[in-house]
């Protein structure tokens, strides 16, 4: 009762277009984010930060970026990692080579950067479509692994390509505390989170889905079909970059190329399966998934059998069970994790009323 | 000096493989008229539209619209000298809301561009709040209040067929193209989307070019009737001069039925 | 320039191909049956070369492994067509790719699970004493694997060609409605087709297991069949044969004549260039022909 829909009427546009519609959805919230930016850095230690935050905050961010291209646009991508290291390689050598440029300056940057990049692999997109645009996007995942492998200047000519995050500082205040990488990450997917939302509700968003639903009807509305499809590719390179610095300077610290792998760019297309194509909160929720489900996995594991499992055999099950989700989502609820949040409130909403 | 046509077509062919889709076809469309056209399947009129669309492009042949000559038009360009169209088979956007879809009806006409969108910037707000004005307008006029919060593709085909409309009128085009509005339609809905096209074409000013297979409706709607068979225009001209046009007899109505049109 | 080194390279190049099209066959199967892009292949590489091994070092005699492990590919095959491809039947081509990729997680997985992660060799009693013909160097191993595969591309087209369910197959890749209307049973030809995908996916895997030892990278034998699959097409075999000799051939040339200017290593991704560029230049590959999207 406390939470109904008939108590939820527009009198302008201006209202109906808001973020959030409803006042209690919209409070608890701010309660949320209020939570996470004051309350969770004193009261977390850094096995939250490091193990959990910092990762679930850096592959939401790449999942938003991936959702944009795939779940939005439509335009399959199989190399989201190629977009996020050469973000992360970017940032760190931006930062290595322009002395006294500011932090925020240089993630931003880095991520204009891995834009520019991703409108490069977007261009074929002017002639190719589904898996053969697919197999473009594989491309980069290689050539990029390649080249941060081969060519030396992009790790300082480190022997195996490996970069380690320089000192971060913003307006003169260390980012070196796990809980304040933790703040520093928040931050940005915050921001990023808000202007995504704003982007996927505004004429830019309704032309990415037109394209995915109906290339053909949306060229003869007037929709500059591959302009639309190069800002996508653009936008999610944008913010796939932005996450691959998070994951770098925020997460681990140390790099190197083959952390940013096929495997890891499957990872989050999943996230974005499980979470519900086409939604940016799905992205949380998918990317929460894959953070905390091996790490339940293994703790169920150590309480059951009384002894850490072999990696390997985590990862095989990991992989299992992952696999399963996948396939069972998509045949039984492909609008993800999202969907099923939605149907849980509107059975808030309408409780006790109705079944 | 008798005034410029809306349409000119001149010499247009079209093939795909060994099908000659159309063949030599010209005609001419008035401005303001309501131009009907009619065979039987696969006689070429859907990929006629398709033409005039900009989304075939002619091995051969002139498009004029208002005077100016197009050799190669693309879907771009004719939705930008005010061309707008419905599909045989609806193509509307089925994931997204009957607003939306009507919305997208306005997409060339955009002026921000994804940054502004992004940033929220006074550009892409004003758009926004244009489209959703002009959008409340034709959902008015179609009688569409009830479900403009709902998802296109859920929606009873006859309803998805006038928020098609809707998406095509809301550019308030110059050159309105109908394929098969009223195909599968009962009785009273024909009706209805008849007085839809009447109106647009009184009220709003839009020329229209309408396929149709119910020669009934056809006679009554349109000053104007275009006859194709297997790709080669075979009748031109007002309805009573179709209704007595002998090639058209023979190939299209069936010899022995003429008066049945 | 040395001649005879560059011709070497070359008929290598060929025949590491031919192992590439051996790959690329499997998905041109299940493509052209019911239009899905199955990741899982090399999963299913990966799986029957494993499970082959295994039986084989825990002292089950050859043939009997052999027989076990078809079995075994052929009830995969039917379960993966039972259980994930007929509910999302209609569903994109997106949808169903990505459904495979679930797949093959799941069978990597269950793999490595049940017989271990650790390098097996696997010995087909092939010798691989290089052959020299007219003083070039040729594998004899390669030369089996190439008869290997041409037997079973006569295989195929005879199954195609004149079995019942083979026809009904063609019919139905053709025409959907019309084999629904004279009455095929499309649901038993899409089993029959996955198992074959199966089967195609032992020999593979046996070929492969063969030259580079059974582990884990087996499974990447998927990433290879890509790029031939866009040079010769997703639905042809023929195609997949033709792109996969240019594929092996290109690749090895480049690696021996350009790679050394790059610092080496360059096939990971050369394949993908110049699939890439292929089709920049001709959009639906080599033997596909143009359409035009019917509105
Ligand atoms: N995209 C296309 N590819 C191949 N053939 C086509 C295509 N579009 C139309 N055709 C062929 O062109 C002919 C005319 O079709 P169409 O214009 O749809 O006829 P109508 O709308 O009068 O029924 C038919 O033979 C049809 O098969
Ligand atoms: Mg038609």
């Amino acid at each position: 009762m406390i939470y109904r829909q008939a108590g939820f009427l527009t009198a302008d546009y201006r209202t109906e277009r808001r973020w959030v519609p409803h006042a209690v959805d919209r409070w608890a919230l701010t309660a949320f984010l209020a939570f996470a930016a004051l309350a969770v850095p004193v009261i977390g230690n850094d096995y939250l930060f490091g193990a959990i935050l910092l990762p679930f905050l850096a592959l939401s961010l790449a999942a938003i970026g991936l959702n944009i291209l795939t779940g939005y646009a439509g335009q399959l991508s199989l190399g989201t990692t190629a977009f996020m290291a050469v973000g992360a390689y970017a940032a760190y050598n931006l930062n290595l080579r322009i002395p006294g440029l500011p932090l925020l300056a240089s993630i931003v940057l880095a991520g204009i950067i891995a834009a520019l990049f991703g409108i490069l692999f977007g261009l074929p997109s002017l002639r190719l479509k589904g898996f053969y645009l697919a197999v473009s996007t594989l491309a980069a995942q290689f050539f990029v692994e390649w080249a941060l492998n081969k060519i030396g200047w992009f790790s300082n000519n480190n022997s195996s390509g490996v970069i380690t995050a320089p000192p971060m500082a913003i307006l003169g205040i260390a980012v070196d505390s796990p809980a304040r990488k933790y703040l520093l990450s928040l931050g940005i997917v915050a921001v990023l989170t808000l202007v995504a939302i704003r982007l996927t509700r505004s004429q830019t968003g309704r032309n990415w889905i037109a394209i995915r639903d109906r290339e053909v009807a949306a060229a003869s509305l007037g929709v500059p079909v591959f302009r639309v499809k190069l800002v996508a590719f653009a936008i999610s390179s944008f913010y796939c970059g932005i996450a691959g610095v998070l994951w770098a300077f925020t997460y681990l610290g140390t790099v190197e190329p083959d952390g940013f792998n096929l495997s890891r760019s499957f990872e989050v297309l999943f996230i974005i399966i499980l979470g519900g194509l086409g939604s940016i909160r799905g992205c949380f929720l998918g990317a929460a998934v894959m953070v905390v489900f091996p790490l339940l996995l293994s703790r169920f594991a150590n309480a059951f059998f009384a002894t850490a499992l072999d990696p390997g055999i985590q990862e095989d099950i990991e992989n299992i069970l992952f696999g399963s989700l996948i396939v069972l989502f998509l045949v039984k609820q492909p609008l993800g994790l999202v969907r099923l949040w939605d149907q849980f409130k509107r059975r808030l909403e309408t409780w006790p009323l109705s079944e | 000096m008798p005034p410029v046509p809306l349409l000119e077509l001149d010499g247009i062919d079209l093939s795909f493989g060994g099908v000659r889709a159309i063949a030599n076809v010209s005609f001419t469309v008035e401005k303001a008229a309501i131009c009907a056209v009619i065979g039987p399947n696969g006689a070429g009129k859907s990929s006629l539209i398709n033409v005039i669309s900009g989304l075939y492009r002619p091995a051969r042949g002139v498009i004029r619209f208002d005077g100016k000559s197009y050799a190669r038009l693309t879907p771009a360009m004719a939705s930008r000298i005010g061309v707008a169209r419905t599909f045989q088979n609806i193509a509307l956007f089925k994931a997204m809301t009957v607003l939306d879809n009507i919305i997208m009806g306005r997409a060339g006409k955009a002026r921000a561009g994804a940054v502004e969108d992004a940033l929220g910037l006074p550009r892409s707000r004003r758009d926004e709040q244009v489209n959703r004005e002009k959008a409340e307008e034709i959902i008015e006029f179609l009688d569409l209040e009830a479900i403009r919060h709902v998802a296109a593709g859920t929606l009873p085909y006859g309803v998805q067929k006038r928020v098609e409309l809707g998406r095509a009128l809301i550019a308030q085009p110059r050159l309105l193209l109908l394929d098969e509005p009223m195909a599968g339609m009962t009785f009273s809905e024909k009706r209805e989307m008849c007085r839809f096209i009447l109106d647009a074409n009184a009220t709003l000013g839009a020329t229209v070019i309408l396929i149709e297979h119910d020669i009934g409706v056809v006679m009554d709607l349109s000053q104007h009737i275009v006859v194709l068979d297997y790709g080669e225009k075979i009748g031109d001209g007002t309805p009573d001069e179709i209704r007595s046009n002998r090639r058209v007899i023979e190939a299209y109505l069936g010899a022995e039925t003429p008066q049945a049109a | 320039m040395d001649w005879q080194f560059a011709l070497e390279v070359l008929i290598g190049g060929l025949l590491s191909g031919v192992m590439y099209s051996l790959v690329a066959i499997g998905f041109v199967l299940v493509y052209k049956s019911s239009g899905v892009l199955n990741f899982a292949q090399g999963a299913m590489v990966l799986f029957a070369a494993l499970t082959f091994v295994s039986l084989v070092e825990r002292g089950v005699p050859f043939a009997l492994s052999l027989a076990i492990t078809l079995a075994i590919m052929i009830a995969i095959g039917f379960a993966i067509e039972h259980a994930v491809l007929r509910p999302l039947v209609s569903q994109s081509p997106m949808t169903l790719f990505m459904a495979t990729l679930g797949v093959s997680y799941v069978l990597e997985g269950s793999a490595q699970l049940i017989w271990g992660a650790e390098v097996h060799n696997l010995d087909l009693g092939i010798s691989d004493e290089p052959l020299t013909l007219s003083g070039i160097d040729v594998s004899t191993f390669d030369l089996f694997a190439a008869a290997i595969a041409a037997a079973m591309v006569v295989g195929l087209i005879l199954f195609f060609n004149w079995t019942r369910i083979g026809l009904a197959f063609r019919a139905a890749a053709n025409d959907e409605l019309a084999a629904l209307a004279v009455g095929l049973r499309l649901e038993r030809i899409g089993g029959v087709v996955w198992a074959a995908a199966g089967v195609v996916a032992l020999i593979a895997g046996l070929l492969w297991g063969a030259r580079t030892g059974v582990q884990f990278s087996l499974s990447l034998t998927v990433l290879k069949a890509l790029p031939v699959l866009i040079l010769g097409g997703f639905d042809s075999i023929a195609g997949a044969i033709v792109g996969g000799l240019l594929v092996g051939a290109t690749e090895k040339l480049a690696e021996v004549f350009i790679g050394p200017m790059f610092g080496g290593g360059i096939e990971s991704w050369f394949a993908y260039a110049a699939a890439m560029l292929l089709l920049l230049i001709r959009p639906s590959g080599l033997f596909g022909q143009k359409l035009i999207d019917r509105v």
